[in-house]
């Protein structure tokens, strides 16, 4: 599953997803996401790959092996998996995953 | 400049205020018109030896203006704002959400939580058509707008 950019704040159901933010929009069918990125309110996201961030070059070299080459690779890859092959704890992956989402968002602007 | 292939009208248009429980209600079906005018307050000075003016902004709000058909139906447009303003709660702010050009993903949405602020109910005997019912609703804090998602 693909993510986006968020370019203008979203509403779902009660809940605001500010500018910045990244999102699979899972809960969308494939036309409805296409009705947001054509009126611009979300973009497809384009992830770096993982051995250009920095203090990820070894890890990135064993990701590579599952397959998994960009941030957004590994933020999709299931957990147990990756916590299987690169021999860590199941919470150490969710721990990295929420360092790599957090270098993804861009904070939202101050004011008003 | 090409001419624009993206203007929407009105018809479709979905209004949702909260009813007694808290609810969100649809009252698009008995409601048929609702007006978002948006104002920013503005100073101005003029100084001497000079035409124009200066201008400053500060802060920003808005008004939800509805007009409900007058209805003996519970829970449509004017048995919500009706017993919205006699009940117990009439100071107690709820949430209304217009969606534009409809309810559907990629609309405009435009919400608040609005206390109600005047409302009128006209009856005129030459007047055949359906009763037309005109409430203001103000917001407290924030109003927002988003792109519906959902």
């Amino acid at each position: 599953m693909a993510l986006y950019r968020v370019l203008k704040p979203l509403s779902r159901n009660e809940k605001r997803i500010e500018i910045g933010q990244i999102t699979a929009l899972a809960w969308l069918k494939p036309e409805q996401t296409a009705v947001l990125v054509e009126r611009r309110a979300v973009s497809r996201l384009a992830t770096p790959p993982l051995v250009e961030l920095p203090g990820w070059a070894r890890r990135a070299k064993r990701l590579d092996k599952l397959g998994i080459v960009t941030a957004e690779d590994f933020l999709e890859a299931p957990d147990q998996e990756v916590a299987f092959e690169m021999k860590v704890r199941v919470q150490t992956v969710a721990k990295w995953k929420q360092g790599i989402h957090s270098w993804l968002v861009i904070p939202p602007e101050r004011g008003g | 400049m090409s001419q624009t292939t993206t203007s929407i009208n009105a018809c479709d248009v979905a209004i949702f205020l909260d009813n007694a429980s808290g609810t969100a209600t649809d009252i698009s079906g008995s409601s048929n018109k609702v007006e978002i005018p948006l104002v920013q307050e503005v100073g101005e000075a003029r100084t001497f030896q000079n035409d124009w003016k200066i201008r400053k902004a500060c802060g920003r709000d808005v008004t939800f203006n509805i007009t409900v058909i007058y209805t003996t139906t519970a829970d449509e447009g004017l048995d919500i704002l009706r017993d919205w303003f006699f009940g117990t709660a009439s100071k107690t702010a709820r949430t209304i959400a217009v969606y534009m050009p409809d309810k559907n993903v990629g609309s405009d949405h435009y919400y608040a939580e609005v206390i109600f602020n005047t409302g009128n109910i006209p009856a005129d005997p030459s007047e055949p058509g359906p009763i037309m019912c005109e409430f203001t609703l103000l917001p407290t804090g924030a109003v927002s707008h988003t792109t519906a998602s959902t």
